[in-house]
């Protein structure tokens, strides 16, 4: 860029002002972006081979799957992809707006707050510390650092906004706009839970409201964090690096607007036959379809301003990743509204087809788009040349042949899975009765996807070899370049140009809209759930749980069993015959937070209170595999060592009770000898078939209770065949 | 910025140039280009659809899924209660016919291993379930085929017998019961005896 640049409406040289970037905030977050890339894709080869392999849990709980996979999509989104963002954000919108951020000191605290929240997440995930809300894993104290450093980026934004020497937005900085404000409530709603301790809370949400208002967020975490953004910084830099204008400004329009209103109702097809009122199920696959053509209007912007550069696209890394995210990300928005048919649903959720489904956008989206970014950022911020583009190449070729044997296998041993699932044979009987035999089958596709990952990773070190190599050439320059152009003041509104384009130049007005857009949505299907206590029906039968269960379920919950478990059995005669009457939304109205999951990497859990005895479960989490030949489910032996924490039981009935769960005071000022009676009676049962009665106090006890407790309140598993 | 803005010139035939908006965004240019009209296609399509389908699965009566897996559960309760009615009945002869074809042997060793075995233990020696191999019994009174038959189809599921009928094929439980009358008295050591004496 040159000094003197003026636009042509600016006649009056004289009254230029100056200014320079903070380039130096940029090069930190593109730091950490290579850092935590690394770290993300490493937990998620080592989970990968933990599915391929139990052995690789190593039987030590903070290195367990149901421990490590949270932290990998924590790393993954937030570490990795959320420091991408920033970096990119901060990048483009200095130029993008002719200003420099507005703070130095915000962007200080932006990046060593949001570095800490991560050290922290990377500590108290493995712990067991969790809320086991995926992707919202966090426990309340980083929760509210979350929301202050995301507080503190927004401000840095909108008064950078504020600042700007460019009358009009441009469609990168909407897509930014509606990143901010929508993160911010989506973080903020699902996270709401009361303390119990510094490291423990519960959920104000219970059952299928916690269910709803989770995937409200999950989804949109998908759409705000790993797609708008990305949207945004495709529109800044496809067009910088393929030289090209962009295709279409008529279409960003109406792609940006329709895309982040349909969005926004499409969470509840992550829960299409479970316990959720029909009506929330048909709206989010309703709006999923209708999100197809949005979302590719992103996509045909993103092609075809490549367009007449073909050429270059094949020979140059900096497009060749760009070009390769965008296609990805065709292709995961088109196989998402496929996903979210209810038939399709059936077949596909809870299976490694919505695995593979998440790294097409991930890897395929997300990880592409940073590679290409940061071949394109990294020479211009360190003004030098990239140390090799054989090596760029290489990632990249390494980065798409693992991606696609991840995908492939995915598919294969989603579809193989679902379908052996629902096999059911001319008398009415389970082709496969036992689950585990769909395990085995799959696992050659486990090997499959985890060699696929370490070739992601090994593109992603190939990357950072470079582009530090490519930094370690650069000449350390303190002083910053300073540019001159004129004063916002000097720049009217375009006034030939359409409605649009005057909000364009109102960027408070553009932002309160794009905050209406997205709160309709959210308000239509949040708001009954939470406000109408006819949403969900009650059951006298359905009673809390006893305080030993408490402190089970909340061992379930630490242990990460939701990772691999789901706790819905839906309507479905394979289900009903494999596990028992399907869930309903009743028995759901204590669970804080709901457990019902997203795979099944092992059978649901909602009806096995009963099924087995004790002693099944005692072996079964000391061994599967003594049980279950074949299991890949990790070994629990902490669980026999570790004491139940009897003390922490009221505290705990406190907050529930709190919260609405009917304990009255006696129970609470007895829980403890509850507990313990419980426990006994467990006890009683474990030494009549040979266990020391030592093991008494010991958290497996607890967690049998539980499981034992599990789908038992309406009937259980006895009315297998009785159902209808 | 200059030098960028006038390469972009180059590369841009007279359509283009007449599409081009006079934005300027740190060197960004936008056209103009009409929407593609297979992508306004989808688009209304997808709306169109989704108001439909809100619109009859909501308002207008469509069937909900608790309607659909009913009748499709219906179907499949029917199927299995002939079918009970056939596997429920034990018939001697068609057991006896049975164990003597050559692959029984194979096939009641299998069908032990694959359902048993995770809580009778090798050979019957008992784990969670009791030994197989003495001759107490806590479930039966006459330890013969019919007996084990009917036993193994209903289970005790409150003591973490699982009820086989609802699992197995009539061959598989004619292959299970093969399998538990063959380790019969052969007092494999494991788990202690449990129930009464059943010669
Ligand atoms: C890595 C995935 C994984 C994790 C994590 C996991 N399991 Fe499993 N689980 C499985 C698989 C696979 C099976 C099926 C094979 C078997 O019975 O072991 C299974 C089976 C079970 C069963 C038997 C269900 C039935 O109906 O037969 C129970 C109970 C169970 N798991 C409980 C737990 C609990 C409690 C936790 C958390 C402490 C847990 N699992 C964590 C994979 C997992
Ligand atoms: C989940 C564990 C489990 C599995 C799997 C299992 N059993 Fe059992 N079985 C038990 C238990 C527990 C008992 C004892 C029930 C009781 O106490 O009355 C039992 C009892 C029996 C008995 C009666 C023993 C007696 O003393 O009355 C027979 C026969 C039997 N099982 C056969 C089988 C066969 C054949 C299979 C495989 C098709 C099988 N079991 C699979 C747990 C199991």
């Amino acid at each position: 860029m040159s000094q003197n640049e003026t636009p042509e409406s600016v006649q009056n040289e004289q009254k230029l002002e100056q200014f320079s970037y903070d380039d130096k905030s940029v090069k930190l977050f593109i730091h950490a972006t290579l850092i935590w890339g690394v770290v993300a894709l490493l937990l998620g080869v080592t989970i990968a081979f933990q599915l391929a392999s139990w052995k690789f849990n190593f039987e030590l709980p903070w290195l367990t799957f149901g421990r490590l996979r949270p932290l990998h999509t924590n790393a993954a989104i937030f570490a990795f992809v959320g420091n991408a963002i920033f970096a990119g954000v901060y990048y483009s919108i200095q130029r993008l707006l002719k200003t420099r951020l507005y703070s130095d000191i915000l962007t200080k605290i932006h990046f060593w707050g949001w570095q800490l929240i991560i050290v922290l997440a990377a500590v108290t995930l493995p712990l067991g510390i969790t809320t086991s809300k995926e992707y919202a894993e966090l426990e309340w104290p980083i929760d509210i650092l979350v929301a202050v450093i995301w507080v503190i980026f927004g401000i840095n934004f909108f008064m950078t906004l504020k600042r700007r020497r460019e009358r009009h937005i441009y469609v990168a900085i909407w897509f930014y706009i509606a990143t901010i404000i929508t993160v911010a409530v989506l973080y903020v709603v699902n996270n709401l839970e009361i303390p119990v301790s510094l490291m423990k809370s519960y959920s104000v949400y219970a059952g299928v409201q916690d269910a709803l208002v989770q995937w409200w967020y999950g989804h949109n975490a998908v759409a705000f964090f790993l797609t708008t953004p990305f949207l945004g910084l495709m529109y800044y830099f496809v067009p910088k690096a393929v030289n090209r204008p962009v295709y279409s400004y008529r279409l960003s329009i109406i792609h940006f607007w329709s895309l982040i209103f349909v969005y926004i109702w499409a969470g509840p097809h992550h829960l299409l036959y479970t316990s959720l009122p029909e009506w929330v199920q048909t709206l989010g696959m309703a709006f999923s379809v209708a999100l197809w053509a949005p979302s590719w209007g992103g996509m045909i912007n993103g092609l075809l301003t490549l367009r007449g550069a073909w050429d270059r696209v094949r020979r140059e890394p900096i497009l060749k990743f760009l070009a390769t995210g965008v296609t990805f990300y065709g292709m995961a928005t088109f196989e998402g509204p496929l996903l979210s048919i209810k038939s399709v649903n059936g077949l596909a959720h809870y299976t490694d087809w919505i695995v593979g489904h998440v790294h097409s956008g991930t890897i395929g989206w997300n990880y592409m788009m940073v590679a290409g970014i940061l071949y394109y950022m990294v020479p211009k911020i360190w003004k030098t040349e990239l140390f090799s583009t054989k090596l760029a190449n290489f990632q990249f070729w390494t980065a798409t042949i693992g991606l696609l044997m991840y995908i492939v296998s995915m598919w294969v041993a989603g579809i193989t899975q679902g379908l052996m699932w629902r096999a059911v044979d001319e008398t009415g009987k389970l082709v496969y009765p036992n689950f585990v035999e769909t395990v085995v089958k799959i696992v050659p596709m486990y090997w499959v996807r985890a060699f696929g990952g370490v070739l992601i990773l090994a593109g992603f070190i190939a990357m950072v070899y470079n582009l530090y190599k490519t930094i370690q050439s650069a000449k350390v320059e303190e002083k910053e370049d300073v540019f001159a152009t004129a004063p916002l003041s000097a720049q009217p509104i375009d006034s030939h140009g359409g409605s649009h384009r005057k909000l364009e130049g109102l960027p408070l007005v553009f932002s309160v809209l794009a905050f209406l857009a997205i709160l309709v949505g959210s308000m239509i299907e949040l708001m009954p759930s939470i406000m109408s206590n006819k949403f969900i029906v009650k059951d006298a039968r359905v009673k809390p749980y006893t305080p030993l269960e408490i402190v089970g379920r909340d061992i379930y919950v630490r242990e990460g069993c939701y990772t691999c478990h789901s706790q819905m059995v839906r309507p479905m005669v394979d289900e009903t015959l494999r596990y028992g009457k399907r869930s309903e939304a009743a028995e759901f109205v204590y669970d804080r937070p709901f457990q019902w999951g997203s795979r099944r990497i092992g059978p649901d859990l909602h009806r096995v209170g009963g099924k087995y005895s004790h002693m099944w479960h005692y072996r079964h989490m000391l061994d599967p595999r003594k049980v279950t030949p074949g299991s890949l489910m990790p070994v629990y032996t902490w669980l026999f060592k570790s004491k139940i924490k009897y003390g922490s039981i009221p505290k705990k009935m406190q907050v529930l009770k709190a919260l609405g769960t009917p304990y009255s005071e006696d129970e609470i000022n007895n829980s403890i000898r509850n507990a313990e009676e419980q426990a006994l009676t467990i006890m009683a049962e474990l030494e009549r078939d040979g266990v020391d009665s030592k093991m008494r106090n010991k958290e497996i006890i607890a967690l049998i209770a539980y499981l034992q407790r599990l789908g038992t309140d309406m009937g259980g598993s006895d009315e297998v065949t009785s159902a209808e | 910025m200059s030098n960028e803005n006038k390469s972009k010139n180059i590369i841009m035939n007279e359509e283009e140039q007449s599409l081009l908006l006079n934005h300027d965004y740190d060197g960004i240019e936008e056209f103009d280009y009409p929407l593609p009209s297979w992508w306004v296609g989808t688009f209304i399509g997808g709306v169109v659809f989704a108001a439909f389908y809100i619109l009859y699965y909501s308002f207008a009566g469509g069937p909900s899924l608790q309607d659909e897996y009913n009748h499709k559960m219906a179907e499949v309760n029917k199927v299995r209660e002939e079918q009970s009615k056939l596997v429920g009945k034990f018939q001697p002869d068609q057991y006896q016919a049975w164990i003597v074809n050559k692959d029984a042997d194979e096939k009641a060793l299998e069908v032990y291993e694959e359902n048993c075995l995770s809580c009778h233990e090798e050979k019957g020696k008992g784990d969670i379930g009791p030994n197989l191999t003495d001759k107490y019994w806590k479930n039966l009174k006459k330890a013969d085929a019919e007996e084990i038959y009917q036993f193994i189809i209903v289970g005790n599921e409150d003591a973490g017998m699982p009820a086989w009928g609802d699992v197995l094929s009539k061959e598989e439980l004619f292959a299970a019961v093969k399998y538990v009358i063959s380790i019969k008295n052969t007092n494999v050591p494991g788990k202690e005896a449990e129930g009464e004496v059943i010669e």
